[in-house]
């Protein structure tokens, strides 16, 4: 009677098809859908048809068919649409008000306002800050993404990726210890931040225009078979990245300080993936019901998403310290709730999600390079399909895992994973460790709710 | 081998879609090796390829690719052989992409993973928490699966929104809240192993169906397909749609001569809508309808479980012979007490002592009042077994009716705690100087884990009277109190 | 100032006929395999890519290093070449020319070459075995200047096969090579009677069949089939090449031996029906 034979899918119970052949059933290991939230789940199920399917296949598409190109390094008044005029400030995040900010990020700001000149003293910039004479947006309403506080001044330099004619941003990576990012604002910060943007900048930006543009997925992509995740690790591509512009980087004035820069700072190609990210993930912002993630991005109180059928609202939700390892002197309690715009990187596909290329910064999660081919399958599950340059050659070639559905992550209840820097919590102090966070629950229930209410329109 | 024209042919173009030819071939030499397909052929649509499968009777008729596409011909036994087959070459020439390397093990999670796994899965067995049951039923449902839903606690809207869904679907879902089933002699859920015969069962019963099912085997005769539809498909909310549903297959499947509908009594208009499907099906039918009087009309009525599986017996030539048991000696003084673990057994019970005037308690120890936060007394007997050493101690207790379940998905002993606690009931009745009688039937078969003949003795050596129904065993609880002088 | 350029570093080398470089940057990936990255240009030519390994292909790029190709192929389908990345290299470039030349062929290493390749690969409706044997059939039909045969042969060859360069059509490449090698008249009518019928017939295969095949019709062709026609002059030579033959793809390598074998032995080879001695001589010859 029944077509093809009586074959079980066993969702529960295995005493319920006990009477059952071993060899005709195949036993689910399952769980509770939608993080328990049986209402959530149905949204789910509910959303989960052609419209969407097609829609998330027409949005991965335009994600995976961008291409951004380097093309130079600016101030970012010049070219950061909403940072010309006035005292305007950007930092990493969903958006968020001065009083409820933490550590770093008001250290990073008071920076900012001393770097531009705004204030005299750290207490004048702290009053202006809080006074409200200095516009706080986040980095995402501009095109921008900065790593930990992300906070970024007009004068700041800022690499300019582009496609065609969408463009995207991200500031320059100061390297590691005391840094603005971290929240430091002292002389030794400010000092170099100012030659950043009078020799570094000027320098790259020439040296692009003699060897540039660079492609950025052809980057990322070879860096990930030398040893790059793309997030954590960026040591490859930053080499990469030297060498590409190093032979019109030496014929500068001041090439060799550059140079000697670049070979000093491990993650300074951290930041150019991710504006790569960025431009990419852009292309699929506003899809009409599609259930792609666009971004994810902390702000060290919140944790915020979008979803590429929702526009350009965030969902956010408390965050909490990341999961790893701390360097000597340091333990959890130390830590900052995480932070900054890096997540954009799992969010195409890289980072957490390419773990599997990166086996030497598995100790930083407490694993093994076994563990590491785990969480990357483990994305695949949470994604719309791989990505067809950005290949891991420990899984064959196949592409990293591209395209967080939101449906997906209710109905297998895996969380996307993030690599990330873990920073002190008290401004200044700097990274303190490395490890994975894992989005929170909430914000793919508020998401659902949300489509589902699109939907429904 | 097959002749081809009994086979299917099939193809899937993938436009401009290039693979190397050792992909190509590799992909073909794989799709030959699986249970089914006897050719298969991967190759770029060009005029000459088509010719050379035209020429080998490998090109169905409706394709035609330009030379830059890839096609794909399958030629296997059946429709589904072929479908399966193409949807791995599909995600054979997909893997050239997301290949994956060393893998652990992982059992899949969720249903869409399930079906990657295996394709050839047909029925859901769903026993999650209730609210996430829909959830997982629709999952299933959208995906071509029946489904088997033995959880409860599912608000009716939805099972009413599923089941039409199903129905739109032609996939059978029993349930919410189905504890039995058998198709195809696959036993599911709570089943007995009865043998196989011409006697389909739809039963909006669980036990109900297992006591048909057990008389049907004590008959001769067997059971061809046992689908259980869920205790409210006959309500008038959702109307009998996978009854009529079940019906239907049933008066298509070559196994079944007879058909049995066991439910209690639905309301008028289904009822009414249910006999006359059952009178133009095409094939001899009875109505089983609990408590409902027993009546000889184009389609048999029988109120009790017994009585139905008789009358069922009767259409295919065999014969129910159930042999009397002496009634014990004793006359207790106090009332009957049913205590029961399957719930269609307790209400067949109520309706022969009520045929008969005798006024009783009779509870069903497997509804939501009593199993709440504990396990289903089938599954675990510790339960009912403390309320019948409980009995032991009422005055007003004289006679124990109790029902003993065994089958697949039973607890693996449900006898001996059920023996030991009528022993002690009867000894502390004795003791407190009053007579109790304990009777019994078990439903089950010989075939079944637990042994029908060794349940019996062991209730029989504690001092149990067994009966071989359900039915026989409350008429005899009727006789016990008749002799007493009890029956009003 | 001028960067010296890094002495052991080889260059790319690429078809005379391959397009401009500008053209070949602007270019999008249309296939990505295993030892080719085929791009499209705008003008609708295709440029194999391909590395040391594989060798050159008409109209095609040759990188020097096999972990170029690599690189290469991180380039997702429907995009272009990383201009930055690749510019310099494609430069660099060093043209070869791919044209088949006239030289001596030595009947023996030919008949070698033709029964090494003619190793049966074992039945199905897509076996290659006839489209090989169907070399020998199309140069004999070229050589009597059938029209109507030639044209019949061809149909039965181009487009037909496994894999996306179906094996017909490296047949009919390899014939034309083996022909164009040799220097008598009647090779020159054979390969001129090919070149007419086959025109109208490129619509019937794969675009990557396609441009081999237009390659073949002005006398170009790939690296590994200069190697195989080498061979036909020197019987030493031809376990080797059918060696490496059969590494090409799944029946790709062993297809254009049997092309080349059939166009290398001339017309001549079939004017009669062959005694059951002389297939005997043959095999002997192997």
């Amino acid at each position: 009677m029944i077509a093809g034979g009586v074959r079980v899918l066993n969702v529960g119970l295995p005493a319920v098809v006990e009477g059952v052949a071993p060899a005709d059933v195949l036993q689910l290991d399952w769980r509770p859908p939608a993080f328990g939230d049986a209402e959530a789940a149905r949204l789910a199920l509910a959303l989960d048809d052609d419209v969407t399917q097609g829609a998330n296949r027409r949005a991965l598409a335009a994600v995976h068919a961008a291409r951004p190109q380097l093309v130079g390094v600016r101030p970012a008044r010049e070219v950061v649409p909403g940072t010309g005029d006035g005292r305007v400030l950007l930092h990493a995040g969903p958006p968020i008000a001065w009083e409820r900010m933490c550590g770093p990020v008001r250290g990073a700001l008071v920076g900012a306002v001393l770097l531009e000149g705004w204030a005299a003293t750290s207490q004048e910039a702290r009053d202006l800050l809080a006074g409200g004479g200095v516009v706080l947006d986040p980095c995402h309403h501009h095109g921008v993404v900065g790593p930990m506080a992300g906070v970024l001044s007009p004068s700041m330099p800022v690499l300019v990726v582009e496609d065609g004619d969408r463009r995207a941003f991200a500031s320059l990576n100061e390297g590691l210890g005391r840094v603005l990012r971290f929240g430091a604002f002292d002389t030794d910060v400010l000092d170099r931040l100012r030659w950043m943007r009078d020799v570094l900048a000027p320098v790259l930006d020439a040296a692009l225009g003699e060897e540039g543009p660079v492609d950025v997925t052809s980057l990322l992509a070879q860096a990930l078979t030398m040893g790059d995740e793309g997030h954590n690790r960026s040591v490859a591509a930053t080499a990469l990245l030297t060498r590409r512009l190093a032979p019109a980087v030496a014929q500068q004035e001041q090439g060799v300080p550059a140079l000697r820069f670049l070979a000093g700072n491990d993650h300074f190609a951290l930041n150019l993936s991710m504006a790569g990210a960025k431009l990419a993930m852009d292309a699929a912002v506003g899809t009409e019901h599609s259930t792609l993630v666009t971004a994810m991005a902390r702000n060290g109180v919140e944790f915020g998403l979008r979803v590429a059928g929702t526009g350009d609202r965030w969902f956010t939700a408390p965050v909490g310290a990341a999961d790893g390892l701390f360097f000597p002197g340091y333990d959890r309690a130390d830590a900052n709730p995480d932070l900054g715009d890096s997540a954009i990187t799992e969010t195409l596909g890289i980072g957490g999600f390419a773990m599997a290329a990166a086996p030497a910064i598995t100790a930083f999660v407490g694993g093994t390079p076994d563990d590491a081919l785990e969480t990357t399958l483990s994305m695949r599950r949470i994604t719309t399909g791989p990505h067809p340059a950005l290949r891991l050659a420990s899984l064959g070639f196949a592409g990293a895992p591209s395209g967080i559905d939101v449906l997906k992550v209710l109905d297998t209840g895996v969380l996307p994973v993030i690599n990330t820097g873990i920073a002190h919590r008290e401004a200044g102090v700097g990274q303190i460790g490395a490890g994975i966070v894992e989005a929170p629950p909430a914000v793919f229930l508020q998401a659902v709710r949300a489509l589902h209410a699109a939907r429904s329109r | 081998m097959t002749p081809a024209a009994t086979q299917t042919l099939a193809a899937r173009v993938f436009p401009r879609l290039y693979r190397d030819s050792v992909t190509l071939m590799s992909l073909a030499a794989a799709l030959e090796r699986r249970a089914g397909v006897t050719r298969a052929g991967v190759v770029m649509g060009t005029p000459g390829n088509l010719a050379i499968l035209e020429r080998s009777a490998m090109r169905p008729p409706d394709v035609a690719p330009a030379p830059d596409d890839l096609v794909v011909v399958v030629r296997g036994a059946d429709e589904a052989t072929v479908s399966a087959a193409l949807e791995a070459a599909a995600a054979g020439l997909d893997a050239v992409v997301q290949d994956s390397g060393p893998r652990r093990e992982r059992a899949p999670q969720t249903v869409t993973e399930g079906l990657t796994v295996d394709p050839a899965l047909t029925l859901a067995v769903v026993s999650t928490p209730g609210p996430y049951a829909p959830v997982v039923v629709e999952q299933a449902l959208r995906a071509g699966l029946h489904v088997l839903c033995f959880s409860d606690n599912v608000q009716t809207a939805d099972e009413v929104r599923l089941k039409d869904l199903a129905a739109q679907r032609g996939l059978l879902l029993m349930g919410p809240d189905c504890g039995t089933a058998i198709l195809d002699g696959v036993p599911l859920g709570f089943a007995n192993a009865v043998r196989r015969g011409p006697v389909g069962i739809v039963a909006a019963s669980g036990t109900g169906a297992q006591e048909v099912a057990c008389l049907l085997h004590r008959a001769g005769t067997g059971v061809s397909q046992l689908v259980g539809v869920g205790g409210r498909d006959l309500s008038t909310a959702v109307g009998g749609t996978m009854t009529h549903l079940a019906l239907d297959l049933l008066g298509a499947d070559d196994a079944t001569d007879v058909v049995v509908v066991v439910s209690k009594p639905p309301a008028a208009e289904v009822a009414r809508r249910l006999l006359a499907r059952l009178a133009t099906l095409g094939k001899p039918a009875v109505a089983c309808l609990l408590g409902e009087g027993d009546t000889d009309g184009p389609v048999p009525l029988r109120g009790t479980l017994e009585g139905g599986a008789r009358a069922a017996a009767a259409l295919v030539g065999a014969v129910l012979d159930l042999e009397p048991v002496a009634l014990p000696s004793a006359t207790p003084t106090g009332g009957v007490l049913g205590l029961y673990t399957g719930g269609t057994l307790a209400a067949e019970a109520r309706v022969v002592l009520r045929r008969a005037g005798v006024p009783a308690q009779v509870l069903d120890l497997g509804d939501d009042e009593y199993t709440v936060g504990r396990p289903h007394p089938m599954i675990d007997p510790a339960g009912r077994a403390a309320a019948v050493v409980a009995a032991g101690d009422r005055p007003d207790v004289g006679v124990l009716l109790v029902d003993l379940v065994l089958g697949h998905g039973a607890a693996a002993d449900p006898t001996t705690p059920l023996a030991e606690a009528a022993a002690a009931a009867v000894r502390a009745a004795r003791s407190g100087g009053r007579e109790l009688v304990v009777l019994a039937s078990v439903c089950g078969t010989d075939g079944d884990p637990q042994g029908l003949a060794s349940a019996r003795r062991t209730l029989v050596q504690a001092g149990v009277v067994v009966h071989p129904s359900n039915a026989a065993a409350a008429r005899a609880a009727v006789a016990v109190l008749c002799r007493s002088g009890r029956t009003a | 100032m001028s960067i010296p350029l890094i002495s052991d570093a080889r260059p790319a080398r690429a078809a005379a006929d391959a397009p401009g470089w500008d053209a070949v940057l602007a270019a999008t990936v249309v296939h990505v395999g295993r030892t080719v990255v085929v791009l499209r240009t705008s003008g609708g030519l295709l440029v194999p890519v391909t590395s040391a390994a594989h060798g050159l292909v008409p109209g095609g790029v040759c990188l020097a290093d096999d972990g170029d190709l690599d690189r290469v192929r991180t380039t997702p389908v429907g995009s272009r070449l990383d201009r930055g990345q690749w510019a310099t290299s494609l430069r660099r470039a060093v043209r070869v020319d791919l044209t088949v030349r006239r030289a001596a062929v030595d009947t023996a290493a030919a008949h070698a070459l033709a029964a090494g390749a003619a190793v049966p690969d074992g039945g199905g409706p897509l076996d290659p075995g006839p489209a090989r044997s169907g070399g020998r059939v199309l140069v004999a039909a070229a050589g009597a200047d059938d029209v109507r045969r030639v044209r019949r042969v061809l149909r039965g060859l181009v487009g037909v096969g496994p894999g996306s360069t179906p094996s017909g059509d490296d047949v009919v490449v390899g014939a034309l090579a083996g022909l164009d090698r040799r220097s008598d008249d009647a090779a020159a009518r054979a390969a001129a009677a090919i070149r007419r019928a086959l025109p109208e017939l490129l619509d019937r295969t794969t675009s990557l069949s396609q441009h081999d095949l237009r390659a073949a019709l002005e006398g170009q062709a790939a690296e590994r089939v200069h190697r195989l026609l080498e061979a036909t002059a020197d019987v030493r030579l031809v376990a080797a090449a059918l060696r490496e033959a059969r590494c090409w793809g799944a029946t790709s390598g062993l297809d254009l031996a049997a092309g080349v074998a059939a166009g290398a032995r001339g017309p001549g080879a079939w004017s009669g029906r062959r005694t059951a001695q002389q297939r005997v001589d043959l095999s002997r010859t192997a």
